[in-house]
């Protein structure tokens, strides 16, 4: 279903999507191995099934997906 | 609601496949999230011309931006194998304008009675006893379920509908390619721009290359794909092909007229593509071939087989899986051997070193091989380096 409060950069708890970089192709979708990311037209979401595995981060070509700030590998000052 | 079928993603897969059911004699409905078929391009539009008339795709101007005369595989050190487009394999001939190429194929699905709505959105499948029986969709600001006798799953390598299924299509690191194309114009010709699609090979792109495509007399479509087992930082795609432009004579003053970030599947075929209401075509289904990472041909072929299924079931009233085996079979027919093969190949390619590759390339160079299958190949390079094909002796 359409995600709520989605802003962009909006921190899902699990992983961040800064959402003015994101070229809304799906590559992170098809390559998360738990399913866990939803692209809505041009609107991306993480749901509860993700593991933070970083595979995500690795094949986004544009860098647009981090890990949540406070995380150890997050680049987000 | 209803309808025989509804195909999710109006890809060239998913217009196929409403096409030909449509034509058999099934009532078809084709959704696609976004709000234009075939736009943003997400490709790096090269396709071969034999698949076209397999599929009774007919030629047409508007679609191509370039015809070229083949391939130019080029080694780490510079040795150039040239090889003719007929021979050179499945994502060489034509340089397509896939917007327009895509918006072609919906145009005959909707000439063959497919009805087809845009920005619309699947959410889930309907499912009563383990058989899918719809699909959840949103329409604008509309929610509804749509029932169906059958599902496609033509929604591209972010497929969601074979994941909701059950079908196994999650991929390893190793079997996913990550990339990044710019379309850059202003690029200064050599002797042979634009009549050839450019591969280069080697540490430059580890696991995978480096393509320049042609568009026109300046431009070009300039992309990389790497094994997403070789990235270990965020933005390191992004680094390895602006070394490489940046290091290209020709691109000196090259400038950007798009940028497409995407991924594609590099796998072995996966071991089902249906299941009971439900099947999936095209990139969904992991067709693409896993050296070329080309998937609009694959995706054509079966999208006719299945779409021809779905026609004469439409015909008997006959739904069943086992109906839909038909298209099991038929696309593993005349695909899977060629895309086992391929992955095997693949497995091997990226195992090589930058002197490798230039010996292997060089030699092909010199040798010329008028066919360019990789069991040739090796026969070639078997006869000038033996020591180099011991890595792939099981592939002979």
């Amino acid at each position: 279903m359409r995600p709520k409060g989605y802003t962009s950069g909006d921190d899902s708890g699990r992983m961040t999507v800064e959402g003015t970089l994101c070229m809304h192709c799906g590559a992170c979708v098809g390559t998360c191995p738990m399913n866990s990311i939803f692209l809505y037209e041009t609107f991306l979401s993480f749901d509860e099934k993700c593991t933070q595995c970083g595979m995500c981060v690795r094949v986004c070509a544009v860098g647009a997906i981090d890990y949540p700030q406070g995380h150890r590998l997050s680049r987000r000052r | 609601m209803e309808y025989d079928v509804v195909v999710v993603g109006a890809g060239p897969a998913g217009s196929l496949t409403a096409r030909y059911a449509a034509e058999g004699g099934a009532t078809v409905l084709m959704i696609e999230k976004r709000q234009e078929i075939g736009s943003p391009v997400r490709c790096g539009e090269g396709i071969a011309r034999h698949f076209l008339e397999e599929c009774n795709i007919p030629y047409d101007r508007r679609w191509v931006a370039i015809e070229v005369k083949g391939a130019k595989v080029i080694s780490p050190g510079g040795k150039v194998f040239k090889i003719d487009e007929r021979h050179a394999g499945n994502e060489v001939g034509i340089v397509v304008e896939r917007d327009m190429f895509d918006k072609t194929l919906a145009k005959h699905a909707a000439k063959a009675g497919a009805e087809i709505w845009v920005k619309t959105t699947a959410f889930g499948l309907l499912k009563e006893n383990g058989k899918v029986t719809g699909v959840r969709v949103g329409r604008l600001s509309e929610n509804m379920d749509i029932k169906a006798k059958v599902i496609v799953g033509a929604d591209g390598y972010e497929s969601q509908v074979g994941r909701w299924a059950g079908i196994k299509t999650i991929l390893k690191a190793e079997d996913v390619t990550a990339t990044l194309q710019y379309r850059l114009t202003n690029i200064q010709p050599d002797e042979d721009f634009p009549n050839y699609c450019e591969f280069l090979l080697g540490s430059i792109a580890p696991g995978g290359y480096i393509w320049v495509f042609p568009k026109d007399e300046c431009t070009a479509n300039v992309g990389i794909g790497l094994s997403l087992d070789r990235l270990k930082e965020p933005n390191e795609i992004r680094g390895y092909l602006d070394r490489w432009i940046a290091k290209e004579p020709r691109m000196k003053k090259a400038q950007m007229l798009d940028m497409v970030t995407g991924a594609v599947s590099t796998c072995a075929p996966i071991d089902e593509t249906v299941r009971d209401g439900v099947a999936l075509v095209g990139d969904a289904a992991r067709l693409v071939d896993p050296i070329t990472g080309g998937g609009i041909g694959n995706g054509c072929r079966a999208g006719k087989i299945l779409g021809e299924v779905l026609g004469e079931a439409a015909r008997t009233g006959d739904w069943s899986l086992n109906q839909l085996m038909k298209y099991e079979r038929g696309w593993r027919a005349i695909l899977e051997e060629g895309l086992y093969r391929n992955w095997m190949a693949k497995n091997k390619l990226v195992t090589l070193t930058d002197e490798e590759f230039d010996l292997i390339i060089g030699t092909l160079a010199e040798v010329g091989v008028e066919k360019l299958s990789i069991h040739r190949i090796l026969k070639v390079i078997k006869e000038r380096h033996p020591q180099l094909v011991e890595k792939f002796l099981d592939l002979i």
